[in-house]
């Protein structure tokens, strides 16, 4: 395609009006005045500013998981400083997530932080002791690797297990050749109950949680239930748009989200009752006739007819040779059809006798009569009762998502207190009514990019790289699956397995930006299992609190050092952005690329099995590697994205550097579930979630409200709930650990002026908190405000509680070691069947 | 509850002791100089002028930015730029003023210096009514000013009353007295000199008894958030001890009682050198309380 | 380096910062951007007087009287009665052609008088330079008058941020006053201050 004129003038001015100011903002302060004249309200001269020495390096910020659109402006043939470039936000107006927000800010103070890992670290103290000897790239890696021979040949290669935020194939590289299938996230102390209820609702490929989300730029009335926005902060940019058209927004939340300060509503609920407040709004939307019939016909499996044991009628139940996958309907003409054939009529509230195959009756109704017998239960007033949440605001919320034709945001960080799965089922239950899916102004739902992996892996155990490289492996079931049928990664089961031994013995543990103590609930048992390792390697930009536990510690390069392309998440569109290496590591940070780590590692343990992912001894120089290996790789991943959409992948190159992202295909409103089906066993959205009732994991398929069994219920007047969240300027494990978070994120712990007075607690007294569940007792400053619900305690996660030896022996971020880590109480009650973790706990709050 | 924003001055602004120092010792000075007209000894001469320097080299060992004062004065008068509306350039200009007044009346009572023939002038010029009156004037003008200078200072409501002023002018009189006393007492002043000073001191310790409680009332009932969080912090706060003890326990009340006592009963010595000392105390701790007490008007609550 | 105007003098240009409360969401990276903009040589050393970042922008967390959360961000308000200006005793702070209050570092002694002055508590003391330094910061400055934006404005993911002239009428700053609710700070102070607080539409 010859570039229009159109695009030629985007390209030489890439940042349109207010952009390229921004960009001019940091010039001066760095002596750059002579590189001014190129930044304009029309634009920037992106060729003149080359001509000048300067290079524009847009990127995807990384200090946080959502990875907002970042600019950089370097300065050409320059030794790397934070004098020698620029970041701010990618001011690119069609940017689908622009950055960037109180995590990105911290890039800078980060990358050269006096907290940085510089060198390899090998302990020499106890383990926790935090004494260590720095040691070169080889030795590490080669100790590092006879370590892992050991025990691959000692307990087997299923011991060796890994775990990551953000570096799943980079871990796999190493994992899957090793003949190890235990790459866990932290999924279920994020998003896996989520994922499950989606899952449920939805099937697979919908299930994740940037691939729905809400039309921001349109929205018109949003309810937030317990997410605190405070990432991806492009979301926030869109919705701020939104709001100046008169959209509404209302936070659901135990505590007040930062996000709310901006003219948002917060409706305060008690913790973990999220559920029964969904289940009344659907209440007052089903008895007020507030729903959207049609939707509920077509899109949802309302009218499906259920037998008395709960289980759909199906055809197999019906006809003999049935199909047991196809479900049925009574049409309005009276007559049964099947879910699969076109131009179904149904009837929503029949309820009646069916003869079976067999011959035998059975009395059937449609989920969408038990859906109203069920939330009989969830009057408004009986919700309010659970909630703590006013009967009239109950109803109010409702009326309001149906007159302003709102939606509930289907959440992200969600495993809170053990019947979270239910929250996401019961919002779902509420968006159904509301039927306001892939609408404008809608729940939209997010196309694939069809961008390919580095790595992946068939259902038979096949294994292949992108480069055709590819090998069979045996056993293909990670351990966490083995005990919860239905997680998408549960870390817990790797502890169960280092300190029960069950199902297997873990041995070895290798973490790759994985903050296990701000991540990981029930840090006593974490220290028990890490303890028992016989080897425990951590990988990282900042020195976290697990590396004082590790045996050996490995600096990786920080976003800002690395190319890499990536998917945009929380999008209406289709669009893919690419991170660009901004700046090498700074003078004294020997920081090497994680996937050349694991590979590494795996040569000088197996080198036949590093040749199976095309990893040769030669490649031991971290530049050859990054010609040989990486760069093809990444090449290959633009061609067949570009493949897949038709277009020649030097252009998309070319325009993914001088842009940072492309929209390959805007919004399609309309379109899921409408013509392209759910996932799910009926192709609707289930509001009466089959999968589990099928499975026999569940009675029914309702959302419904339990007691959170993730904890002891706090019931003495000393005794809280304690609940945690994030904010957009620490709420991350690198930002957490930033200079400014300890002055510009709060670390004491928040209780409501009601609790204070009754316990005589004023602002700023310290106060012993003691979990009910773990016992561990710790000291923190209260800040007494009504941000927080009555009985109930919070603290930002991240921002306090760093335990590690660096942080206490460095004055100047002390602060970091005062305030609590919410982990070091919640006990880790997993979900037996979603595998789903918990991060909140109960305590006792006492005056110390 | 404590509002959001509180803040005292001490730590971001930094006017703290040396500024408490700089302000009793200008108010020695100043209303010294007033005694002076009245009581025209060496001895008092001297500490006039002791205090005056002291003061000075407090206030200018304040400066954040001393070493850059030659230039902040060269760039002043050769791009003319006076800011007179500033209570602190008039103040300047009317210490400086003052210093060479007591310079020239210093030398008037060194016998070695009236030998220099070419220096007698000093003498003459020190026995003149009309010039000691300036003397006295000015000194009372620097006293008036280290009040004005918190007066104006507009971020601290607690010193944006004219009491302060007022009471730096009983309270350096007080001081001047206390002086007055002491030179008593080491016999350089006669008795009859000592018994009026006694008299006026109980009159104006009443008085600037008085002036304290209203200052505190004023604030307290009548003033902003900010003027009450500082008068809080004197009268019932951090301060409380400085401000009950010291300002008007050791300050007001042992020389009310101990000038009752020299006038009722008899004269003591060494009691009048107690009573001085305290009444100087005092004025110390009025200084410094109202000082660190200081704190910016919250601009939520 | 702009006009100092004298006594008297009236400013071409009333430049005044916008800071729109309905959209703020407290993220604070207009605080940090104003420190690494201005002041990288504090980017990892707290200004101990409000113990926080060395920043130009204070942040307040506050209870409204119906008991709402709120925050507050403060900076210089660039008074146009401004009490620093009338205190300082050697001249150094001024105002300048675009209505800002600026300081001239030569005439600076450190004396401290403008920071007991202000009555919104945004200066604050360089610990080496020993400068009361406040908004706008010296590359800020440089900026504004190239005609750019300042570092908070272009660094605020929420759009709650605006620099402009109020005697222009068509500036974004004086549409945005004319069609939105907003209030000043210590009204009532006679500083007559150029910084607005945006409380809704
Ligand atoms: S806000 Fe303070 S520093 Fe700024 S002009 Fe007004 S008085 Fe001066
Ligand atoms: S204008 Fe500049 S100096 Fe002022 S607050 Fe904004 S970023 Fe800081
Ligand atoms: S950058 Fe914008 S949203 Fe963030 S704190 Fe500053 S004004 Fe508020």
């Amino acid at each position: 395609m010859k570039p229009t004129e159109q695009q030629a003038i985007s390209r030489r001015k890439f940042l349109i009006g207010s952009a390229a100011v921004a960009a001019g903002v940091l010039l001066a302060d760095k002596g750059w005045v002579d590189a001014q004249p190129f930044f304009t309200p029309e634009g920037v001269d992106v060729e003149g500013l080359e001509r000048a020495g300067y290079l524009v390096r847009h990127t995807i910020c990384h200090q946080c998981g959502a990875g907002c659109g970042l600019t950089a402006l370097v300065k050409k043939d320059a030794p790397p400083s934070e004098e020698n470039m620029l970041i701010f936000g990618n001011q690119h107006p069609e940017h689908p997530q622009r950055g960037m927000c109180g995590r990105g800010a911290t890039a800078p103070y980060t990358w050269n932080s006096p907290l940085r890992l510089r060198k390899p670290l090998k302990r020499v103290g106890e383990r926790g002791e935090g004494s260590f000897e720095e040691v070169s790239w080889d030795q590490a890696l080669d100790e590092i690797a006879a370590k892992v021979r050991e025990i691959v040949e000692r307990d087997g290669a299923k011991a060796m297990a890994f775990s990551t935020h953000d570096y799943k194939a980079e871990m796999q590289l190493l994992a899957w050749p090793l003949g190890s299938p235990n790459v866990i996230s932290q999924a279920s102390t994020c998003n896996t109950a989520g994922v499950v209820g989606r899952r449920w609702m939805m099937g697979s490929g919908f299930d994740h949680h940037a691939t729905i989300d809400p039309d921001y730029d349109n929205i018109r009335y949003v309810l937030f239930p317990g997410r605190s926005l405070n990432a991806p902060i492009g979301a926030v940019h869109r919705l701020a748009k939104a709001r100046e058209h008169g959209a509404k927004v209302v936070f659901l939340n135990p505590a007040h989200p930062d996000v709310a300060f901006a003219n948002s509503d917060w409706i305060p609920c008690v913790p973990g009752t999220d559920a029964a407040f969904m289940l009344g709004v659907a209440h007052v939307l089903v008895s007020e006739e507030k729903y959207d019939e049609s939707f509920v016909l077509n899109q949802t499996n309302l009218p499906f007819l259920l037998k008395a044991d709960g289980k759909p009628l199906t055809q197999e139940d019906l006809v003999a040779d049935g199909d047991a996958n196809v479900f049925a309907l009574m049409s309005v003409d009276g007559e049964i059809v099947f879910h699969d054939a076109a131009g179904i009529q149904p009837e929503l509230t029949y309820a009646g006798t069916v003869t079976l195959a067999d011959g035998s009756d059975a009395a059937v109704t449609t989920a969408w009569n038990r859906l109203v017998t069920h939330l009989a239960d969830y009057t408004p007033g009986n919700a309010a009762q659970i909630t703590g949440v006013p009967a009239a605001t109950i109803t109010r919320v409702a009326r309001d998502l149906f007159i302003m034709r709102g939606v509930v945001e289907d959440t992200w960080y969600n495993t809170r207190n053990g019947n979270d799965t239910d929250v996401i089922m019961g919002l779902m239950t509420v968006n159904a009514l509301l039927g306001n899916l892939d609408q404008v102004g809608g729940l939209g739902v997010r196309l694939g990019s069809k961008l390919p992996g580095m790595i992946g892996r068939a259902s038979d155990g096949t294994v292949s790289l992108i480069t055709g490289d590819s090998f069979l492996m045996e056993h293909t079931k990670t351990i966490d699956k083995e005990i919860y049928p239905e997680t998408n990664a549960t870390f817990d089961a790797v502890f169960q397995g280092i300190l029960d031994e069950q199902p297997y013995p873990i041995t070895g543990l290798m973490l790759v930006g994985a903050t296990i103590f701000h991540r990981d609930p029930n840090v006593a048992r974490a220290i028990e299992a890490i303890k028992k390792l016989d080897l425990l390697v951590t990988v990282d930009i900042v020195h976290q609190e697990i590396c004082d536990w590790s045996d050996y510690v490995l600096p990786a390069e920080m976003f800002l050092e690395r190319d890499h392309i990536k998917g945009i998440g929380w999008t209406q569109g289709i669009s893919v952005a690419l991170q660009r290496k901004v700046t090498d590591p700074p003078a004294g940070v020997d920081a090497r690329p994680d996937a050349w780590i694991m590979l590494e590692i795996l040569r000088r343990a197996y080198p036949q099995r590093a040749a199976m992912v095309g990893h040769y001894d030669w490649m031991s120089d971290v530049a050859t590697w990054k010609n040989e290996w990486m760069h093809p790789i990444e090449e290959l991943r633009i061609e067949g994205l570009a493949n897949a959409w038709n277009r020649d992948p030097a252009e998309v190159r070319r325009e993914l550097e001088e842009n940072g992202f492309i929209t390959f295909q805007p919004k399609q409103y309309g379109l899921t579930p409408y013509n392209r089906p759910f996932a799910s066993p009926s192709g609707r959205l289930e509001v009466y979630a089959f999968r589990p009732v099928l499975r026999g994991y569940r009675e029914h398929g309702f959302a419904t409200y339990f007691d959170p069994p993730a904890y002891t219920m706090p019931r003495a007047e000393d005794e809280f709930f304690l609940v945690n969240g994030k904010s957009p300027i620490g709420g991350s494990g690198v930002a957490g650990l930033a200079f400014p978070t300890q002055y510009l994120v709060d670390n004491r712990l928040w209780l409501n002026p009601a609790d204070a007075e009754r316990l005589g607690i004023a602002m700023d007294d310290e106060v012993e908190v003691e979990g009910l569940d773990t016992g561990w007792k710790a000291k923190v400053n209260v800040n007494v405000t009504p941000r927080v619900i009555a009985g109930t305690a919070f603290v930002y996660s991240y921002s306090g509680g760093h335990r590690q030896k660096v942080v206490a022996d460095d004055p100047r971020f002390a602060k970091l070691s005062k305030g609590l880590a919410p982990h070091w109480f919640s006990k880790s009650w997993v979900d037996p069947i979603t595998g789903s973790n918990s991060n909140n706990a109960s305590v006792r709050i006492r005056r110390a | 509850m404590a509002p959001a924003d509180l803040h005292f001055q001490v730590p971001i602004a930094h006017w703290g002791w040396t500024i408490v120092w700089f302000l009793w010792f200008v108010g020695i000075a100043g209303m010294g100089s007033v005694g002076y007209f009245f009581v025209r000894k060496a001895a008092l001469a001297y500490v006039i002028f002791g205090s005056l320097v002291l003061g000075l080299a407090f206030v200018v060992s304040h400066l954040g930015r001393w070493w850059n004062l030659p230039r902040t004065l060269w760039t002043m008068v050769t791009n003319g730029i006076f800011n007179w509306s500033s209570w602190m350039l008039v103040g300047i200009v009317l210490l400086s003023v003052h210093l060479i007044l007591s310079v020239i009346v210093v030398a008037s009572h060194i016998p070695w210096l009236q030998r220099i023939g070419w220096l007698k002038w000093t003498a003459t010029l020190s026995r003149a009514n009309a010039y000691l009156a300036l003397y006295a004037f000015l000194g009372f003008m620097a006293t008036v000013y280290s009040g004005f200078l918190l007066t104006q200072a507009s971020g601290i409501p607690l010193w944006n009353t004219s009491l302060i002023p007022i009471l730096w002018v009983v309270s350096g009189s007080i001081a001047a007295i206390a002086v007055i006393e002491l030179l008593y007492v080491f016999g350089v002043v006669e008795s009859s000199v000592s018994t009026l000073a006694v008299r006026l001191g109980l009159g104006l310790d009443a008085i600037k008894l008085l002036a304290v409680l209203a200052f505190l009332h004023v604030a307290l009932a009548y003033g902003s958030a900010g003027a009450r969080i500082g008068a809080t912090a004197m009268a019932s706060g951090e301060y409380a001890l400085m401000t009950w003890g010291g300002v008007i326990g050791i300050g007001i009340l042992v020389p009310i009682a101990i000038g009752l006592y020299t006038v009722l009963v008899k004269k003591s010595k060494p009691l009048l050198a107690i009573s001085s000392i305290a009444a100087l105390a005092g004025v110390f701790f009025l200084r410094a309380v109202v000082l660190l007490a200081g704190a910016w008007e919250p601009l939520v609550l | 380096m702009s006009t100092r105007l004298r006594k008297g003098q009236a400013p071409t240009k009333r430049m005044a910062h916008v800071w729109d409360a309905s959209k703020c969401i407290a993220c604070g990276a207009c605080v940090m951007a104003c420190t690494s903009t201005n002041n990288p040589d504090m980017m990892m050393r707290e200004e101990k007087g409000w113990n926080s970042i060395a920043s130009n922008i204070r942040r307040i967390d506050s209870v409204s009287a119906q008991g709402r959360p709120e925050v507050l961000l403060v900076q210089c308000q660039h008074c146009e009665d401004a009490p620093c200006l009338n205190t300082c005793p050697f001249g150094a702070t001024y105002m300048d052609d675009n209505g800002m209050i600026r300081l001239d570092p030569r005439m600076c002694s450190g004396c401290s008088y403008c920071v007991t002055s202000c009555p919104y508590n945004v200066r604050w003391f360089h610990p080496d330079s020993k400068l009361p330094k406040k908004c706008m910061g010296d590359t800020c400055l440089e900026l504004v008058d190239k005609g750019l934006q300042p570092a908070c404005v272009q660094s605020c993911p929420a759009g709650a941020r605006d620099y402009g002239d109020l005697n222009d009428p068509n500036s974004s700053v004086s549409v945005t006053l004319r069609t939105k609710r907003s209030r000043r700070l210590l009204e009532n102070a006679g500083t007559e201050p150029k910084y607005f607080v945006v409380e809704g539409s």
